[in-house]
């Protein structure tokens, strides 16, 4: 009998040790709250603007950089490959 | 608005879709819990891959400077020199990414092994990643400081075959020999697939693919600019 009633207990403590295991692993603390309110969105649209001003400037420099390029093209200053001097001409 | 993406090749659309994909996907899509690293886990997507852009970018550098060292064509030594320069650039912000991500995940109080940053400072990914950045702005300042334009494409070519052939032992080999602080340790970090879950890695090969297209652009933009330069100086003299 007493046998019996260590074994109930000892399962007992060992189910309410698992139990609190498994509270602390769910416990692990996220953002739920900013995803529940919606305000996560805030912080896309943030990230968002920061990364359309940067494309846009590398956009915008791109479209300089081919405005450059024709220009040096049509006066005819150009000259075909930037190793006009290279070594080619030593050997 | 419709016509200001004209003119912008594909690759450059994809990058920057696959860079919008990952900031919302990246945000709003679901992670594992991890009790250490909660929602710091989305640094996955932009830490590690400042890392593998400036990987990327320091292979397409060093393959520009052995094809110089072959055909003797400048341009290859000035393709070579900007992609190694937006490489650094990257590896930069991956350092400048991994100290915030750092303070927030390993230095607590409970970790006996964060006793003070005397731990930190004897990180060996820390200290090799530093070793492998500053052999690439040795790179950049002997280049450019040497004035003669063939010797400088010559000399700065092999050095950047150096310069990459020191990133295996100081970024691959010999952070996995040390104890360290630094997850993925024990194999290809981020690519191993048990290391890594399967809902992020949706996010993570974009966000990869992503940044280093952005790196590429940039490089490409300085090259341009360099050849014009170039251009420029041929005529005036």
């Amino acid at each position: 009998m007493k046998k019996k009633i260590y074994l109930t207990i000892g399962l007992a403590f060992s189910l309410l040790q698992m139990q609190a295991q498994q509270a602390v692993v769910q416990k692990t603390e996220m953002a739920d709250l900013m995803r529940d309110n919606g305000k996560i969105y805030v912080v896309i649209a943030v990230m968002l603007t920061i990364l359309a001003g940067l494309i846009g400037y590398l956009i915008r420099l791109d479209r300089k950089m081919v405005k450059l390029e024709k220009e040096v093209v049509y006066t005819g200053a150009s000259i075909p490959e930037a190793s006009g001097r290279g070594r080619e001409s030593e050997n | 608005m419709g016509n200001y993406f004209s003119g912008i090749s594909w690759w450059k659309k994809l990058g920057i879709g696959l860079l919008v994909y990952t900031f919302i996907a990246g945000i709003l899509l679901k992670v594992p819990r991890l009790p250490q690293l909660q929602e710091t886990i989305r640094n996955l997507y932009f830490h590690v891959c400042m890392w593998f852009a400036m990987m990327i970018l320091f292979i397409i550098s060093v393959v520009y400077a052995v094809r110089y060292l072959r055909n003797n064509k400048l341009k290859y030594d000035i393709y070579s020199r900007q992609f190694a320069v937006v490489g650094i650039f990257f590896g930069v912000l991956g350092y400048a990414t991994g100290i915030v991500w750092m303070s927030y995940t390993w230095a607590d109080p409970s970790n006996a092994s964060f006793v003070s940053y005397g731990a930190v400072l004897r990180e060996p990914k820390l200290i090799g990643t530093a070793i492998a950045l500053l052999i690439y702005a040795a790179y950049l300042v002997l280049r450019d400081s040497i004035p003669d334009m063939d010797k400088k494409a010559r000399i700065g070519s092999v050095f950047n075959v150096f310069a990459f052939a020191f990133l295996f032992p100081t970024i691959w080999i010999l952070p996995r020999m040390l104890p360290s602080l630094h997850p993925g340790r024990e194999g290809n970090p981020a690519l191993n697939t048990n290391d890594i879950d399967g809902r992020m890695r949706l996010v993570f090969y974009p966000a990869i693919i992503g940044w280093t297209i952005v790196g590429i652009w940039i490089a490409t933009l300085k090259i341009r600019l360099k050849m014009l330069e170039e251009k420029k100086l041929v005529i005036k003299s």
